[in-house]
């Protein structure tokens, strides 16, 4: 059979010939589907905030209870009834009206949240998919690290917060990125807002911030809420908002200015007023435990509160349930804490300490690394091991702590 | 009736079902995608200023809502996550020919089936340029790329075009 060759005039010209396939409903058709998505979109946002706000509410209500069980309790155990008890129910239940949306609060503003498109003037703002980066997910079962040594030339790495499933611990996680000429870093932040896939990784949505991030001519980070950002639903979003800041300590920044529809500072309704100049600890003495979500496992800051690195570590041996979180150091681990060098902390094995290479203690070094990191330490040194190395630590000299936890991928 | 959606629709609807039409092949898709877009447009319109024309602003919001359902779609595909370079990532065809292009000729057809070959980028570029008759200016703009990529996209989108095409055509025993 004779083969056939074809012109590359003769392919163009069978291309041209390709139809233009049309719609075939009307334009009031396709304006209703239009109208009805984003009523949709409207409904599966509420419902959203709605699961965050229930157990706020229920906390609130435990409160109430308590408050009207002590009143009844201290008006009994007093002997004469008080003349404010009305009054504290009236104010507890304002608390919970506080707690609840106003039903006629815009979730999904149609002009005030701007959207993933590339602006007008050729620059991406936020566009969804770069043309040349793509954000890539690693499929570690546990997640690493990002230190010095894991960034090439030209890269850096920055640091998001997402939230569990129940909106109870703000896992913070990695990405590599690399830098592009014309682009800084919050710009190639804002894409990765666009793109991170909270869901698909196991978490709750959180990005991208409903709010305009940008760096003004000193460099500082601003934060603009939009006109109608959701984040004063609840105390639980409000948190989603601050956490959300607190993360991008990892990332050297020191202070952002929080602004509200460009007005400075923010008003949130059950925090209350936050200023524009909104400062970030470096130091803020966390606790990392192990958090699993998807079959894949993260070190995760707790919630709970700790004054000392020992007692940090201590803390990390136990589980806290009501967090999901799982201990990062085992408990048959014994060791004794030098921490009188500011800059060095040194952890000294108990004698006859065996440890195997195991992925359990390469993540228990990870957590120690991480939790000395966030007590102001820059090294730490681990004495008394039976192995030089595990992974890639080596144990003969202190090891540099990390830059941010959890790398789950690169942008580039 | 919004205005934005009005206006939008009665000048660049045509040029927006059919890109996100020949990039999925599926009526109910590219109407849910259509819908998407005039989402985004009404949202964003109010930070258009006019530096761009109309039309590539609309095709660049289309042509991001198509990326974005690629990526999406392969994450659930594949239960794992997305590390899909755009570069070689094959759209595969399961869908019918359109009436539209099944009256075309037979020659036609293959080269409609032969698109399939095409990676997303490379698809992109042929519906501008060829069905939609944008400029590689154009098409640069809408996507965001410079010329030279463009140009150089287009030269593969056609070398693969071209020997699937005439793969087919020897199949079917055309000389």
């Amino acid at each position: 059979m004779k083969k056939k060759n074809l012109s590359d005039s003769e392919l163009i010209e069978l291309l041209h010939q390709l139809p233009s396939v049309d719609d075939k409903r009307s334009m009031s058709e396709v304006y209703s589907s239009v109208i009805q998505k984003v009523n949709q979109e409207n409904q599966k946002n509420t419902k959203k905030f709605k699961r965050y706000v229930l157990p706020a509410f229920a906390t609130a209500a435990c409160l109430v209870l308590g408050i009207i069980g002590l009143n009844y309790f201290n008006s009994t155990f007093n002997g004469f009834e008080s003349a404010d008890d009305n009054k504290n129910v009236d104010r507890s239940q304002d608390q919970i009206n506080a707690i609840e949306p106003a039903a006629d609060k815009p979730i999904l503003g149609l002009v005030e949240s701007p959207d993933n498109v590339q602006g007008n003037n050729g620059e991406k703002t936020g566009d969804p998919i770069n043309d040349t980066l793509s954000l890539k997910i690693n499929e570690e079962e546990w997640k690493t690290p990002v230190f010095e040594d894991s960034l090439n030339e030209g890269e850096y790495a920055v640091t998001l917060g997402l939230p569990d499933e129940q909106a109870q611990v703000f896992v913070p996680v990695s990405v590599i990125v690399k830098e592009v000429e014309g682009k800084n870093w919050l710009e190639q932040y804002n894409e990765i807002q666009n793109l991170i896939n909270e869901e698909e990784l196991g978490f709750s949505e959180n990005y991208p911030l409903q709010a305009n991030l940008f760096l003004d001519n000193q460099g500082n980070v601003n934060i603009d809420l939009y006109k109608n950002h959701s984040y004063s639903y609840g105390l639980t979003t409000e948190t989603f908002l601050l956490k959300s800041i607190e993360v991008l300590r990892y990332i050297n920044v020191k202070e952002i200015f929080l602004l509200e529809n460009s007005v400075p500072g923010a008003y949130l309704s059950h925090i209350g007023d936050v200023n524009h100049f909104y400062t970030l600890n470096p130091e803020p003495k966390n606790a990392y435990f192990i958090f699993e979500t998807n079959e894949k496992k993260y070190l995760c800051p707790s919630n709970i509160s700790v004054n000392t690195i020992n007692e940090a570590l201590m803390k990390m041996k136990k589980e806290v349930p009501v967090d999901n979180l799982l201990p990062s150091i085992p408990n048959n681990i014994s060791f004794t804490i030098n921490s009188s060098d500011p800059s060095k902390l040194i952890i000294s094995f108990d004698k006859g300490t065996i440890l195997k290479e195991t992925i359990e203690n390469r993540i228990m070094i990870d957590a120690i690394l991480l939790t000395a990191k966030d007590f102001g330490y820059q090294y730490v040194l681990f004495e008394n091991i039976n192995l030089d190395s595990i992974g890639p630590y080596d144990f003969s000299e202190a090891i540099k702590v990390p830059i941010s936890p959890n790398l789950i991928g690169s942008y580039e | 009736m919004n205005s934005v959606f009005k206006e939008f629709y009665s000048l660049y609807h045509k040029d927006i079902y059919s890109f996100l039409f020949y990039m999925t092949k599926n009526r109910e898709l590219t109407e849910d995608l259509v819908q998407e877009v005039y989402i985004r447009i009404i949202k964003s319109y109010e930070r258009f200023e006019g530096k761009s024309t109309m039309k590539t602003w609309a095709l660049s919001i289309a042509r991001n809502v198509a990326i974005d359902h690629f990526r999406k779609e392969n994450t659930l595909k594949k239960r794992l996550f997305s590390q899909v370079d755009w570069k070689d990532y094959e759209i595969r065809d399961t869908n019918p020919i359109p009436e539209d292009v099944i009256v075309q000729s037979d020659r036609v057809r293959l080269l409609y089936q032969c698109l399939d070959k095409c990676t997303i980028d490379q698809r992109m570029v042929i519906v501008y340029r060829y069905i939609q008759d944008l400029s590689i200016a154009e098409t640069a703009q809408v996507l965001g790329w410079t010329e030279s990529k463009v140009k150089t996209t287009q030269h593969r989108a056609l070398k693969v075009l071209k020997k699937h095409l005439e793969m087919q055509l020897e199949k079917e025993g055309e000389s």
